[in-house]
């Protein structure tokens, strides 16, 4: 019965399918086959293997083409070889993601779900198909059978270029490499880093909640599903969205993005960091809602057949999944002390109440902008009469109805009340997080008729920031100054850009963003 | 041993933050208000004597004699749809004119509506004395069928489910309260505009008319993924169209 359940990873007993073992009384995991494959004992004389999904830079620390990667790009390319009407050809696999044009009947096109809690989930299960569909085709090939997706751990110190093989022109045998295509931002194939501040997951891992009534919180709001909405987790934004943004090309289209072979990894990424999230413990449980929990999406396993998986389906990766991520165990080194308190919720029955915004919008294109928030005098004499509070409990910043044509290749860093001095070294202490724009054409009055048009919004929760400040003698009550600042690619050591590609660069960046408003909110 | 008394929010207090918390609210009884005023309509004499459907050719009332009614039900009617435009106006206003930025959306949408029905109005009059009445109401039911399966209107309902910003005071905060009225009505007319073409024909007829043209157009805005019961919706128009034309 293994191979009619196969489509079906809820079960227990078709995880052990993956492959029966018996394995006597031995109790616990063996690592086995060179420390990629594990074995887990039921004690009750079965087991099943649990593949284990590694650091891409890890594997490609002595040389490129190790045998995953290597797997990996001569499957890829046998996936690019099959018709777009093969549920499990690479162009079909991308689709699934999403795809501009007229979608043919039957096929799962265009499901992805961002600005939505169901974002984790649903990325996971997309991952879970995709990762099938590639170790199959491995395995056809006599690759190694215990193939699993590697993830691109950015945040690691010396791992923020592009992992080697996705940037050599050539595989080893001298054809054309799969993991290097043309259509990134300039630098990325020569060896730009993503700068530290647009891969650091430590905002993101220090909310407790993962959906919190108001936002933000870790996982994003309570939607019916969304191709795109606007309730954005922490995660989603920091790192995922600004990795998007920042390579660009493909990756800053979500019609286009599963297209780059990098793509996958970075969602290996974002996946494995929500078994991060979840294994730091202090609260963070994943959302008990059964619709949440129930909902389910479609996609094709590596027979091409259609398969379903729901939310509850895919909590435990090692239990119902069959696989695990090196090494996070070992990530408690994710939480900020001082930024704990980010994470708490708000006050219980007093939604947060509109206190000041800016007058007019503000335009965006690639260079640093600022605009005055006035805080309303009368609204917060009367707040603290009423709720005799010196100091409202939380504040949130609003950044709202964002719009753009595209997204534009740049993720802005946020400050409050940044001092004007020019060159100032250390701009930490005003730093309240990043915004960038991955699908916000999917947004946009112009974009394609779908739900969920309420245009951008991304919101912070500045109460720390604004109680440091405070205690500086730095926060004035009645007006702050929001200032956004583009943030490039750090670029490659040797290779200096072309005067067309660093103009190309510049082009893509200065895209142009219209913020409606930008607001503050009191808790 | 003393005991410590502490006074909670006076009552008058506590209604005042629930209203601030819950902006829509007065909206909500002035939508009851407007349905209670429309059944009193159709119970009341006027209503009465013009109560039923009536085959063949009819000449309709006035325009200027059918707008206070038409007013009211576009507020029974549209009004209902538009309430979580009407929560973002007040939650994104400050407290001190949460109430009045709530009106002045609420006048530009209305206005919309109303402009819409003075030429749908208009429109019936005209043809009202010339066609039989199974007619009119048999096309108009026909158009508002293919209405549901055309591209456009999933474009105006994407348009319906915008925001606008909303400057936080002065003449400023005016025209953006009216600019999000005017854009929410034409976006929400794109969506519902021919099933309100339905109501003016019908507009002297009975409250189950309204009652269920009031359940579509609210499905049709609120529900997630509504566009998977514009076809039902379009199907139902469309036989409806049938039967008045067959009978």
């Amino acid at each position: 019965m293994c191979g009619a359940l196969a489509a079906d990873p809820t079960s227990r007993d078709e995880d052990r399918c993956h492959d029966r073992t018996e394995v006597g009384q031995q109790e616990g995991r063996t690592v086995g086959d060179g420390g990629v494959w594990v074995s887990v004992n039921y004690g009750d004389d079965t087991s099943a293997q649990t593949y284990v999904r590694r650091n891409i830079w890890a594997l490609q620390a002595t040389r490129p083409w190790d045998p995953v990667t290597l797997a990996y790009a001569n499957a890829i390319k046998a996936l690019q070889a099959r018709a777009l009407t093969d549920p499990t050809s690479w162009t079909y696999q991308g689709a699934v993601h999403g795809r501009t044009g007229p979608v043919p009947p039957g096929a799962v096109w265009n499901q992805c779900q961002h600005g939505s809690w169901y974002f984790l989930p649903w990325h996971r299960m997309y991952l879970y198909y995709f990762e099938r569909i590639i170790r199959a085709e491995v395995i056809a090939q006599g690759g190694p059978a215990d193939w699993a997706l590697p993830f691109w751990d950015y945040e690691n110190p010396g791992q923020a270029a592009l992992p080697p093989a996705f940037r050599e022109p050539a595989m080893p045998d001298g054809s054309a490499n799969p993991l290097r295509i043309t259509q990134r931002s300039a630098g990325w194939n020569n060896g730009a880093q993503l700068p530290a501040g647009a891969t650091s997951s430590a905002a993101a891992m220090n909310f407790v909640v993962f959906t919190p009534p108001p936002a933000p919180g870790f996982g994003g709001g309570r939607t019916s599903p969304q191709h795109f909405f606007n309730l954005f987790g922490e995660l989603e934004f920091t790192p995922h969205n600004d990795v998007h943004s920042l390579i660009g090309g493909f990756m800053g289209n979500p019609n286009l993005a599963a297209l780059d072979p990098i793509f996958w990894l970075h969602h290996s990424n974002i996946d494995r960091l929500w078994s991060v999230w979840l294994g730091l413990g202090g609260g963070r449980v994943n959302p008990p809602d059964t619709q949440w929990r129930a909902q389910s999406f479609v996609f094709h396993d590596e027979t091409g057949a259609q398969v379903q998986l729901t939310g509850d389906a895919v909590l435990d990766t090692a239990g119902q999944l069959g696989y695990t991520y090196e090494g996070v165990a070992t990530a408690a080194v994710f939480l900020d002390g001082a930024a704990e308190a980010v994470s708490e919720p708000a006050s219980p029955g007093r939604p947060p109440e509109f206190v000041g915004a800016s007058e007019r919008p503000m335009e965006l294109a690639g260079v640093p902008t600022s605009i005055d928030v006035v805080i309303d005098r009368r609204t917060v004499a009367a707040r603290a009469r009423e709720l005799a509070e010196a100091v409202p409990t939380r504040v949130y910043l609003n950044i709202e109805d964002v719009e753009a044509q595209r997204n534009p290749a740049t993720v802005y860093e946020v400050f409050i009340s940044l001092p004007d001095a020019p060159g100032r070294a250390d701009d930490t202490p005003y730093y309240v997080g990043n915004v960038s724009f991955f699908g916000i054409e999917h947004l946009s009055a112009t974009g394609p008729p779908s739900e969920g048009p309420h245009g951008f919004r991304r919101t912070f929760d500045i109460t720390t920031r604004v109680e440091q400040l405070r205690a500086q003698g730095m926060w004035d009550d009645e007006r702050i100054v929001v200032s956004l600042r583009p943030m490039s690619p750090i670029p490659p050591p040797t290779d200096d850009l072309s005067d067309a590609d660093a103009q190309e660069l510049a082009d893509a960046q200065a895209a142009p963003v219209r913020i409606g408003r930008v607001s503050l909110f009191y808790g | 041993m003393t005991a410590v008394v502490t006074r909670g929010p006076s009552a008058l207090l506590r209604i005042r933050q629930g209203a601030r918390r819950n902006p829509e609210y007065g909206v909500v009884l002035a939508i009851v208000a407007a349905w209670v005023t429309v059944v009193g309509f159709h119970a009341g004499p006027a209503g009465l004597a013009s109560a039923g459907y009536h085959h063949g050719v009819h000449a309709r009332p006035s325009v200027l004699a059918t707008l206070p009614i038409w007013t009211v039900m576009c507020i029974a009617m549209m009004v209902p749809a538009a309430l979580p435009a009407v929560r973002h106006v007040g939650t994104n206003s400050l407290r001190w004119r949460q109430q009045r930025a709530i009106v002045e959306f609420l006048v530009v949408y209305v206005g919309v509506w109303v402009a819409f029905g003075v030429a749908t109005l208009s429109a019936l009059a005209l043809v009202g004395g010339r066609l039989p009445s199974d007619v009119v109401l048999a096309a108009a039911l026909g158009a508002a069928a293919v209405w549901q399966v055309l591209p456009y209107q999933r474009y105006f309902l994407r348009a319906c489910h915008r925001t606008v910003p909303l400057p936080p005071r002065g003449w400023r905060a005016t025209a953006g309260c009216a600019r999000f009225g005017f854009r929410h009505g034409r976006a929400c007319l794109g969506v519902c505009g021919p099933l309100m073409v339905v109501m003016a024909v019908v507009i002297h007829q009975n409250v189950l008319w309204m009652a269920i043209l009031t359940a579509a157009s609210t499905a049709l805005r609120l529900l997630p993924q509504s566009e998977r019961i514009s076809r039902p919706i379009a199907l139902a128009l469309g036989t409806s169209a049938l039967i008045f034309l067959a009978t």
